[in-house]
């Protein structure tokens, strides 16, 4: 991939750090709602909590994901960073890429409980596995996606096998 | 701390690599400390869906409404 013009790179960099950052703190606020879900006494909050985390993941969380895996991999690929040369881009990428697809194979069971959460009134202990196993995920989650800022933010160093190649090959053009 | 700046920056001159630096070509310590936390993870998440504590086992399907899990 060619590299970036500085516009559009600053563009792509905006719209990265814009759907990172907002899908951490959907996902926050996704897991403020799953705790409220678990432990409140209140049934219509309860309920409303269920609702509101269903839309979230719908509307917010799963568009926000893949804003950012796109942004991502335009971002690392359209400038000299690369995906495979430094392990930060590559390790970023990865947790990128498997927080994605857990969220994807997990919107079935939100949307479950959103479903229930509509149609019936929910007692403390009805689902309770489940809700529980919601609000671990969002915990989960929310550690992948602080790592993930940590990373862009220190960007530690060492390059990859890949990285060391093409370093070797760049200085040989010289 | 001239080495990390030369390494986090990306400047006009687009140069990712510190040509002062000779990176060591051995996987760095964090790198390792990472992977062992993702294999332990990835055991853990292997373990707990093994013994059935996975997240669709505890949602009931269309053919068996009445999971152990609802009321």
């Amino acid at each position: 991939m060619r590299i970036m013009p500085p516009g559009i790179r600053k563009f792509a960099l905006v719209a990265h750090i814009a759907s990172s950052v907002g899908w951490l703190g959907a996902v926050a606020g996704f897991m403020a709602l799953s705790v409220v879900g678990l432990t409140s006494m209140d049934s219509l909050m309860v309920r409303s909590s269920y609702l509101a985390m269903e839309q979230i993941s719908r509307f917010v969380i799963v568009p926000l994901s893949l804003a950012s895996l796109f942004t991502g991999l335009v971002q690392s690929l359209g400038t000299p960073w690369g995906l495979f040369r430094h392990y930060w881009v590559l390790i970023k990428f990865l947790l990128t890429l498997l927080a994605t697809f857990i969220l994807l194979t997990h919107t079935q069971a939100i949307n479950y409980m959103g479903n229930v959460a509509a149609k019936t009134i929910l007692s403390s202990t009805d689902f309770r596995q489940l809700r529980i196993q919601l609000m671990a995920n969002a915990g989960a989650a929310l550690i992948v996606l602080l790592v993930n800022t940590g990373l862009s933010v220190y960007k530690p160093r060492g390059l990859t096998w890949f990285g060391h190649r093409k370093q070797r090959e760049e200085r040989k053009m010289l | 701390m001239d080495e990390n700046r030369n390494h986090e920056t990306l400047g006009a001159g687009e140069t990712m690599i510190p040509d002062n630096v000779a990176d060591p070509e051995g996987m760095p310590r964090w790198v390792k400390v990472f992977g062992i936390i993702g294999v332990i993870l990835a055991i853990i998440f292997v373990i707990l869906h093994l013994t059935g504590h996975g997240l669709h086992e505890h949602i009931p399907s269309a053919d068996h409404p009445s999971s152990t899990d609802a009321k």
